[in-house]
């Protein structure tokens, strides 16, 4: 190789490569890409950017091949979190003894989603009856404001996860809705 | 949103219509024209480096934590902009709520909104609604069908054999909340004073084990019954299958037998496995086969497919559909069934010919509302036309303005007469409903018949039983009530009442008023019963407390319109109806025909957290669910109330205390 012609394609590799590089790292399907199922569904939620990167970080999501899988991997996702907080209400239960009247509230809320409004979903989803997951989810993120609403002169130590647990069940009450 | 994100991706406007899209991975950045030797080196080493990036990218995100699912503390992965899609649920309503005394929400909310009750915290009135066992257990009815406990939805296979009336419903045996449906059961005398049965039919079969959902009953003409109903298999596809008394002798009809050769229909090509439910009654057709109709829908058109049968085991399907409305989506529940042209009784499924109209009824799973129309069956085609159009099934009359759903009728042929039920839901949080320990009503059954007067519409009536429970009653005739007042009916309690009133506008201030185009509708304002015009509102204030803290109007509201030509609505303000959040505070109804010489006219069956209101002989009927924390046990009221600004109303009332049905377990099963 002459050298100009080298130091072109030097140039067109870095510069391109630079480039892909910024593409991949900006975008939020992160190593996964979201499909354009996953974005024409999440575009009909209220959280376009946590519905597409929950997706897409659940192995199921880039491969769903339609609305109902997408719905169950939010399901699951509101689970995990639901689970989550609830691991860290029964903590602060015994941690922070002076929060015990909301937390005890938020115990209540929290066993609801696990055990009723969690299972409604999943059922439902599954079994083509999406609006009964529908008022799952909704009933789940209410729970999650409950919570929140719960710590009225004090400062709420479950805010983020609260946050995270209504926003994904209002993403996935929007997503079941779409399958009506 | 974020387009520049994207750039190789093409994103799909319209999810509805093509629920299965094609899984296009990016990758055409990876193509490039093969030409020279030069060129495929530099493909192979910019691949090279390609593949180093996707390495090093996928790995990294925004906020620089490596794993995406694990978001921890201080995440900015976490609320995005607040868009409002059509059709989606936000939980948090984006303005905050007025005192209990005042404002209600505005009426752009939706009602999945509205029952999400979550404040907007700060502002000091967010805190969660603290309900006591009390003011939960006052909110269980007296003299409506519902379970001891858990959760109930659509009624089923509703008939009258050997001496009672048979009630099926679905049942969770497990929750509060929907979920492993079976079958309950429950028999009655006469409609009001039901005595609890063990399941009819547990999920037990491949063929039902995700679900024994909705089925109506026939009657033979010898007598035996044949039961369809729609399974969810193991594989959560819906079927249709067939079930029969075990000894028809056995008028309990405790004990069900599931033919072996179930399911006896499988979703046809073209309909998707998850839009196959809900086998109606069967009727005669003239050449003596049986006829049933499921609801389904293609793409958003709403449909109703048509089978006949000999024998309720092999179904031959109709070529097109008895009927469909485009944009209606799926049709749950649908009804078909005869009314007669000149009213008076109702009439067996399989009646047709002269004097005869047929009703369409479909539940509407995207707005979960029953909506019904009059019109002809083509019996040879096996087709139905709608009498307007304009008012076609899912566009046009609703059976209930308030909450009511996945209704069905049946004929009583002991007394002639067509009788609906109706699935009446909560409108508080399914959290209360988790810790009340139950969920869901059936309305009080009614009887329905065609509106002879009018035509175009149905009447629907409780049915003359619900009378056996009116205790004392006390009348209170010729109230007057000016513009602004609200006047005390003075009861012994407030809480189980059957009410019957007929109110009157000051006639000369009706003549009076000028004429308004106020384009009207009951959801249109939201301050409901406060909104003042000139004629109206007027009405009941209904589980009201004594200084109205909590109150539940129930009323009229007249338009004086061109040519002075009056138009009427009926409509249920629920905004002020609790103090707690996080309940339903819509406001909703519709226009009811009024005609010349008719007074205004209604009768509310008010039974704890439940109210159902029939206007004008029941042209317009409102069911709602109320939840106050106040008005309840003796501290409910009962008020007559005149917002109008121009007109005095004279009402004339007679109030029944309400015996309770003492519904319970069939005795010494």
């Amino acid at each position: 190789m002459t050298t100009p012609k080298f130091a072109n394609l030097t140039a067109a590799f870095i510069s391109i490569s630079i480039s892909i590089f910024l593409f991949l790292s900006s975008s939020p399907a992160d190593g996964a890409t979201a499909t354009s199922l996953i974005t024409g569904t999440c575009k009909q939620t209220p959280d376009f950017n946590l519905c597409v990167s929950t997706l897409t970080a659940d192995p199921r999501g880039p491969k769903a091949a339609g609305v109902q899988t997408l719905a169950l991997i939010i399901i699951d996702a509101v689970k995990a979190k639901a689970t989550t907080a609830y691991a860290d209400i029964k903590r602060l239960l015994k941690t922070a003894p002076e929060l015990e009247g909301p937390l005890k509230s938020c115990a209540q809320q929290y066993n609801v989603i696990l055990t009723a409004e969690i299972p409604e979903a999943e059922e439902a989803v599954s079994g083509g009856v999406a609006k009964f997951g529908e008022d799952g989810m909704r009933g789940s993120a209410s729970d999650a404001d409950l919570c929140e609403d719960g710590f009225v002169k004090v400062k709420s130590p479950l805010t983020v996860e609260n946050k995270v647990v209504s926003g994904l069940a209002a993403v996935g009450a929007a997503v079941i809705r779409q399958l009506e | 949103m974020g387009d520049h994100n994207q750039p190789f991706l093409s994103v799909s406007g319209d999810p509805e219509c093509a629920p299965v899209h094609d899984d296009s991975v990016v990758d055409d950045a990876l193509h490039r024209p093969q030409g020279s030797s030069k060129s495929k080196l530099l493909l192979a080493v910019f691949s090279g480096i390609f593949v180093v990036c996707l390495i090093l990218a996928g790995g990294y995100d925004k906020s620089g934590v490596v794993k995406i699912h694990q978001l921890e503390g201080g995440d900015e992965m976490g609320v995005g902009p607040m868009e409002m899609p059509a059709g989606s649920a936000t939980t948090r309503p984006s303005v905050s709520r007025g005192k209990s005394a005042g404002v209600s929400e505005k009426a752009n909310l939706s009602p999945q909104q509205l029952l999400g009750g979550g404040e907007g915290s700060g502002d000091g009135l967010s805190e969660d609604f603290p309900w006591n066992n009390s003011m939960l257990s006052w909110q269980r009815t007296a003299f409506h069908f519902q379970p001891e406990k858990n959760w109930m939805n659509d009624p089923n296979g509703p008939l009258f054999y050997k001496g009672w009336y048979h009630f099926f419903y679905q049942y969770n045996p497990n929750a509060a909340v929907w979920g492993d449906i079976v079958w309950g059961h429950a028999v009655s005398r006469d409609l009001i004073h039901w005595l609890h049965l063990p399941l009819a039919m547990v999920a037990d079969q491949w063929y039902d084990v995700q679900g024994v959902w909705t089925g109506s009953a026939t009657i033979l003409p010898d007598g035996k019954v044949m039961m369809l109903y729609t399974g969810s298999t193991n594989e959560s596809v819906q079927v249709q299958n067939l079930a029969y008394p075990a000894d028809h002798d056995d008028p309990l009809l405790l004990d069900w037998v599931k033919h072996p050769g179930n399911p006896v229909l499988v979703p046809p090509p073209g309909i998707h496995h998850k839009d196959f439910r809900d086998p109606t009654t069967a009727w005669q057709t003239s050449e003596g086969k049986w006829r049933i109709t499921i609801g389904s829908k293609v793409n958003k058109t709403g449909i109703a497919l048509i089978y006949d049968t000999d024998d309720f085991v092999n179904f031959e399907l109709k070529d097109g559909f008895l009927h469909g409305v485009p944009g209606t989506g799926m049709w749950e529940c649908v009804d078909f069934y005869p009314v007669a042209v000149a009213g008076g009784d109702g009439l067996d499924t399989s009646a047709n010919g002269a004097g005869v109209r047929h009703v369409v009824k479909a539940s509407l799973d995207d707005d979960r509302h029953d909506y019904y129309a009059i019109g002809t069956y083509d019996e040879e085609a096996g087709k139905w036309y709608p009498d307007n159009p304009a008012i076609d099934v899912g566009i046009g009359i609703r059976y209930d303005y308030g909450i009511f759903y996945a209704s069905k009728t049946f004929f009583d042929q002991s007394k002639q007469r067509r009788i609906l039920w109706g699935w009446i839901g909560e409108w508080d949080s399914e959290a209360a409903d988790v810790r009340k320990g139950w969920a869901s009503l059936q309305g009080m059954p009614r009887t329905v018949v065609l509106d002879t007067k009018t035509g175009s519409n149905l009447l629907q009536w409780p049915v003359e039983e619900s009378e056996r429970l009116r205790l004392r009653s006390k009348e209170f005739k010729n109230v007057v009530a000016k513009p602004g007042a609200v006047v005390p009916i003075k009861l012994e309690a407030a809480t189980q009442l059957d009410i019957v009133a007929e109110l009157e506008l000051d006639k000369e201030a009706v003549d009076r008023v000028v004429e308004s185009n106020e384009e009207f509708k009951c959801s249109s304002s939201s301050k409901g019963a406060a909104h003042r015009g000139a004629l109206g509102p007027f009405g009941l204030l209904v589980l009201s407390e004594e200084t109205l803290s909590e109150q539940t109007p129930v009323y009229f509201y007249v338009v004086k319109g061109k040519n002075a030509t009056l138009r009427t609505y009926f409509c249920a303000d629920q905004s002020r109806s609790s103090l707690a959040n996080d309940v339903n505070k819509q406001i909703y109804g519709s226009s009811v025909p009024v005609l010349q010489g008719e007074k205004f006219g209604v009768r509310m069956l008010v039974d704890h957290s439940i109210i159902e209101s029939f206007a004008q002989g029941g042209r317009s009927v409102i069911t709602s669910r109320v939840y106050p924390t106040k008005a309840i046990y003796g501290a409910a009221r009962l008020f007559l109330f005149n917002n109008a600004t121009e007109a005095g109303v004279t009402a004339s009332i007679k109030v029944w205390q309400m015996n309770s049905a003492f519904i319970r377990p069939f005795p010494n099963l």
